[in-house]
């Protein structure tokens, strides 16, 4: 009897221990993010969300505005802003390549287009949501305009997807008031950052004030430049990067 | 000679003064068409309409020779997207103003038979619900940055 009745808080006992190990097992295993919004640093960038994990993106490949291929390659060892629109796109589209304009000739000013420690550029780039009216010839007008360095890139719209995915770029198209052929595209009005290796690492919400992203850039820059630039033999291995693995 | 010179003056000076006079329920201020590529198919035009009578007044419409058609369009942010939405009208209340500009209310100018260069002025006519239409000249500009708007001092 005695026994017993020990024996029976001991499995209380060892229960609550199981239990208790359970729970920080499970608290382990959610606080590691598993599908929880990427990390994120607060307040050290002002304008910025940082991924503290930078996001990788899938294979494409798409044509520039004067016709070369663009392929992820085309990431590597530079910074790389990327906005999304369309050229029948009147007000937002052209308010934002104004604003990377704004931040091009911050930088370009005093002579911070290229990181002085690796050697490491930025490049700007323009990316159709609406490639059936976007084309080619299309861009070699539009994106010049804004700044002859910007970079137009149209394709097959499952191309397009596949680089808009991963980056959280949700666009729809929508019949406009008239004409069917006068559709518009809705479509998400971030600036994004894409790192020397080909990830995303930050998101500029609107409203976008150019000299702050520049002002944020540079930090950014500054903080994760190296770490895309130590490990160079992984720029031939393009994009499809588990993060998991490289952070080991 | 002398005296008709001055009677036609007068005959200026009176009607400068009632054309002022029935321009004063509305009036536009600010207003211009941001410059866009060479083959642009459309353009987007932002002014201040202020309404200085005791009623509300309503844009209805808006129309220009340059142009296939023209929209009154407003610019959202909708389920994370940025959407311009097609409006029938838009209203000025009594004594107040709009303001149309960059992620706001705009005109879409839609099909322009030529696109105007920066510096050029473009034509458009104003309707309202009460009967009233206007003609404003607009310049096309450049938008170098966000603050152009509020910089710009408003032509006569
Ligand atoms: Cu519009």
């Amino acid at each position: 009897m005695k026994n017993n009745s020990i024996s029976s808080s001991q499995i209380q006992i060892l229960l609550l221990v199981l239990a208790g190990i359970l729970l920080l097992g499970l608290g382990i295993w959610f606080g590691k993010g598993h599908n929880s919004p990427p990390m994120m640093v607060a307040d050290e960038f002002p304008s910025a969300t940082v991924l503290e994990v930078p996001v990788p993106l899938l294979q494409f490949s798409l044509n520039d505005h004067i016709g070369k291929l663009f392929t992820p390659d085309n990431f590597m060892r530079k910074w790389t802003f990327i906005f999304f629109g369309y050229t029948h796109c009147p007000d937002v589209c052209p308010t934002a390549l104004v604003d990377m304009n704004n931040i091009y000739h911050d930088l370009a000013e005093k002579d911070e287009l290229i990181e002085k420690m690796f050697g490491v550029g930025t490049q700007f780039v323009f990316i159709t949501v609406d490639p059936e009216r976007d084309t080619v010839s299309e861009l070699r007008e539009y994106v010049p305009f804004f700044n002859k360095h910007f970079i137009g890139l149209t394709g097959d719209a499952d191309m397009i997807d596949s680089i808009a995915r991963p980056l959280g770029i949700a666009y729809r198209r929508v019949p406009g008031k008239d004409a069917e052929k006068d559709y518009l595209v809705d479509h998400s009005a971030s600036i994004l950052l894409i790192d020397p290796l080909g990830r995303m690492r930050a998101v500029f919400s609107p409203p976008h004030v150019p000299k702050t992203i520049a002002a944020d850039f540079r930090n950014i820059r500054k903080k994760y430049t190296e770490e895309c630039c130590i490990s160079g033999d992984e720029k031939t291995e393009t994009v499809i990067f588990d993060y998991r693995k490289e952070k080991k | 000679m002398k005296k008709s010179l001055n009677v036609s003056l007068i005959f200026i000076l009176l009607h400068l003064f009632s054309s002022a006079h029935a321009h004063q329920q509305v009036s536009v201020d600010n207003a211009w068409v941001r410059s866009a590529p060479p083959g642009a198919d459309v353009l987007a035009a932002y002014m201040i309409i202020k309404n200085k009578s005791e009623e509300t007044i309503t844009l209805t419409g808006v129309s220009g020779s340059m142009f296939g058609r023209i929209e009154i369009h407003r610019t959202e942010m909708h389920e994370g997207m940025m959407k311009m939405i097609p409006q029938e009208s838009m209203s000025v209340p009594a004594g107040g103003s709009v303001t149309l500009e960059p992620g706001g209310f705009h005109l879409m100018l839609i099909g322009p038979k030529t696109v105007p260069k920066e510096g050029e002025e473009i034509d458009l006519l104003l309707q309202f619900s009460n009967g009233h239409s206007q003609r404003i000249k607009v310049p096309v500009k450049a938008d170098k940055n966000k603050g152009g708007v509020m910089e710009e001092h408003g032509h006569h």
